[in-house]
Parts: C-alpha cells; structure tokens; sequence
C-alpha cells in the first residue's frame, strides 16, 4: 500500500538556493565529489561518450538549476543530491537519436523502419561481442567471471550473492573489481567508439 | 530471476553506480591516487562554473519573466477593466451606520421627515442667504 499512499502525497521540490547551496557543499567534499565524478564517468562509459564526463555534470546541475523556470527535473525533498544527480546524467548521457535517423535523407518510414530494425540487430550482436571481449578481460578472475554471467542472465544482488554464496563484503570486492577492470582499458573505449 | 529489457552494459551500469554510492571513503580516495586525479581543483574549477552558471539561470529567469509580462499585455484587450462588485461584508451586530436613513433602514421616522422639510425650506428661503454682494438688506 506505500506506492498508493505515495500516489496520494503531493510530491515536494528543495528550491533552487537549497540545490545550490548543497552543490556547493559537495563540491568542497573531496570524496562525495570523487563520487560524482565517477558516477558520470559511469555513465559515460555506458553510453559511448567516454572523456564528457565534466560536460554531463554541468549539464546536469544546468537543467536542474532551470528547472525552476522549466518545471521539469526538479529535486525531490529526501531524495540524496549525489542519487538524484546521477539519474540525471545517466538521462543525459544516453541522449541520442535512437536509430541513426537521417533529417533529409530518411524522409519516408519504411526507411526509418530499416534502419531501426538493423540497428536492433547491430545491437544484440555488438552486445555479444562486448561481453565476449569484457569477458576475456577477467581471465583467470573466476569470480568476476562468475558475476558478470550471472548479471548478464538478469539476476538481482540477491540472487548473485545467495547463488554463489558471498556476503555483502565479498559482492561489493568483486564489484569494484569490476568498475576499475572496465575504467582502466581504454581498448574497451575503442570497441565502443566503434574502433575496434 | 529478473528478467527485463536492460542489456548487460544497462545491468553493469547500474550496479557500479550502485558500488559507487557504497564505496567507503578509503576507497575513494585510494582510487582517486591511484588515478592521479587532482580533485581539489576540479572542485575549485566547478565551483567558478557554478557561479557564473547561477548569473545564466538568474538572467533567463528575468527574460522569462519579462516576456510573460509583454505577452500579457500584447494579449490583453483592453487597458480599463471593470473592477469586481463591491459588496458590505456582514455587519456586527454594534454598527452604527452614519446616515439616519439608513440607521432607521427604508421608513424614515416622523420627525426625519419634518427635519428634512425645514432644511429644505431653509434651503429655498432668500431671506435667509447674503444677497450676490454681500449686502444685507
């Protein structure tokens, strides 16, 4: 019944000097502003636009700072700052046309249709080969290996962690494992700037 | 099983996030070395940047608000607009109302009505005003 109470309660907004203020906080808090940078830097890595990390962050803190005059994207009271930043910049930085379509050239919808049809199939087979190659970056790592079959199957935490019977310490090791195995090749950058 | 349309790189995503937010300062900062990030003026350079981007906002803000204002005076139709109906407000019960009329609602009593006819024939008496020069005759 929490999602119907929530439904029933207006949600409430911090206002602009309130989002200011605590920016300027984190930007004086070395580790939290570490975090945001490497949440963008996440987010960055995902969506193919490695090394626009400063410019996701500034675009994100602008479209909340607008949002007074926008009504869109505005800070939810009690939600954490840092949480909310990085849903913003994750919006942004997947901005992207969806299939490649052309203003000029790709006037009619059968067209439109083509390109999206091989774009989905160009994606599942660029997904195969990315796991393949990430996959080889953690060879002899049975346990990164391990995890990152189970995430490509869909499991939750949960199920990863009672699945291969870790506690939280032993999860989050192999997680940050992980997160520095993928930062720190840039080959993986070239595959998916399409160099590779 | 959860089994939903995120790919891999989606589910990947979202967990370092996730990793991020629970990452112990230690590990932060360790991290940070490690990279050789120089944090402190990154945050010195966003800081500037939030300056300036506070001006920017501020500055769409009143060129917003000053072409809502224009709108409305473009869209209006006329400048004189009729003023809403005042009504009284229910009266205490101790309201003295000023005139005798009204103190007395619509009737007006015997003697208003004689006091109302001697001001009038006071009103159209000659004898009883200054002639045009002031003289009395």
């Amino acid at each position: 019944m929490a999602i119907g109470m929530a439904k029933d309660t207006p949600q409430e907004f911090n206002t602009l000097k309130e989002f200011t203020d605590e920016l300027d906080l984190l930007f004086r808090d070395d580790v939290a502003l570490r975090k945001l940078l490497q949440k963008a830097r996440n987010w960055c890595i995902r969506n193919n636009r490695v090394g626009d990390e400063e410019e996701v962050l500034q675009e994100a803190v602008m479209r909340v700072m607008k949002s007074e005059i926008t009504g869109t994207r505005q800070w939810p009271k009690g939600v954490a700052l840092m949480d909310f930043l990085s849903g913003v910049m994750r919006s942004i930085a997947s901005e992207r046309p969806k299939i490649g379509f052309r203003k000029n050239a790709d006037k009619d919808m059968e067209a439109a249709k083509d390109i999206a049809s091989s774009c989905n199939q160009e994606g599942q087979l660029f997904e195969k080969e990315f796991m393949a190659r990430f996959m080889a970056l953690f060879e002899g790592d049975d346990d990164s290996q391990l995890y990152l079959l189970a995430l490509e199957e869909g499991q939750s935490k949960s199920e990863i962690m009672t699945g291969l019977d870790w506690n939280e310490r032993e999860y989050n090791t192999v997680v940050q494992r992980v997160k520095r195995t993928r930062n720190a090749h840039p080959e993986m950058k070239e595959m998916l700037n399409g160099e590779g | 099983m959860a089994k939903d349309k995120k790919t891999f790189q989606d589910r990947l995503a979202e967990e370092i996030d996730e990793a991020i937010t629970n990452a112990s300062d230690e590990d932060i900062r360790k991290e940070a070395e490690e990279a050789g990030e120089d944090i402190a003026a990154f945050g010195d350079r966003m800081r500037v940047w939030l300056e300036t981007a506070k001006d920017e906002v501020a500055e769409m803000a009143m060129k917003e608000a000053k072409a809502a204002a224009e709108q409305g005076r473009a869209t209006r139709d006329q400048n004189v607009v009729s003023m809403a109906q005042r009504r009284p407000a229910n009266r205490p019960g101790n309201f003295m109302p000023d005139t005798v009329a009204a103190r007395h609602g619509k009737k007006l009593s015997e003697r208003d009505r004689k006091g109302i006819e001697k001001d009038l024939e006071d009103l159209f008496d000659d004898d009883a005003w200054p002639d045009k020069n002031g003289d009395e005759e």
